[in-house]
């Protein structure tokens, strides 16, 4: 292979990256919005997509009279 | 005199203060990878307002810590997000910015309980899920009064 045309693949693998690299590093502006929504990570808003979790805590002590325990099961 | 000179200048301080809070994020403020990460924003940066200056710097910031396979998840979290409807977006927000204002070991339990209900077979998931839809707004205030109203430890500032 000539010197010329390794030069040509060089230069085109050169851009390739360029491209690729250029793609890899602007991501969406949408998304970068919403990863800066979150204090810590985005990850912590799927808490509060399962309302079970999100509203209802593990007690020790019994649910106070009338009320009904959101851990109370069917089971026997 | 010396009171109303003095009393001018705090109030000038005072609002030299304020503005600076509303100032947002300036451009140079940005470090090397966010101005990177940003490029598209570098002309019109300061006409921005100050609140999406935040996210967006947050984000580039966040964005340049993360690992491939970190920003393929997000990149997944993002997708599931975008797909929610408005109302449920907004009630996702409203539990968050409780959740801001909670203490470190409030945070920690609801995590925990987040957790322990991702350990949960899918069943009995369904189950507390099918419960919950099933209690009126009333049930639903009390659970969430009851789940706050734990002694508060180490109020974060």
């Amino acid at each position: 292979m000539s010197a010329s045309k390794t030069a040509l693949v060089g230069a085109f693998l050169l851009g390739c990256g360029v491209v690729f690299a250029a793609d890899e590093e602007v991501p969406d502006p949408e998304f970068l919005e919403y990863l800066g929504l979150w204090e810590e990570s985005d990850e912590d808003w799927l808490i509060f997509d399962e309302p079970v979790t999100a509203e209802t805590d593990e007690r020790s002590d019994p649910a106070p009279e009338g009320e009904e325990s959101p851990e109370k099961t069917d089971e026997s | 005199m010396k009171a109303k000179i003095l009393l001018t200048l705090a109030l000038l301080m005072f609002a030299a203060l304020a503005a600076a809070d509303d100032a947002g994020v300036t451009w140079a403020d940005l470090d090397e990878e966010q101005q990177q990460v940003l490029s598209s924003f570098a002309e019109n940066w300061d006409s921005l307002d100050a609140e999406r200056q935040a996210r967006l710097s947050n984000g580039a910031d966040r964005w340049a810590r993360m690992t491939p396979e970190q920003r393929d998840a997000a990149q997944n979290r993002f997708q599931q997000w975008r797909d929610l409807p408005p109302d449920r977006k907004d009630q996702i927000r409203d539990g968050y910015r409780q959740f801001r204002d909670m203490s470190p070991d409030e945070q920690r339990r609801v995590k925990d309980n987040y957790r322990r209900f991702q350990r949960m077979p899918p069943e009995r998931r369904q189950q507390l899920r099918d419960r919950m839809r099933d209690m009126t707004p009333e049930q639903r205030k009390r659970l969430r009064e009851r789940a706050t109203d734990r002694p508060r430890t180490q109020k974060r500032d």
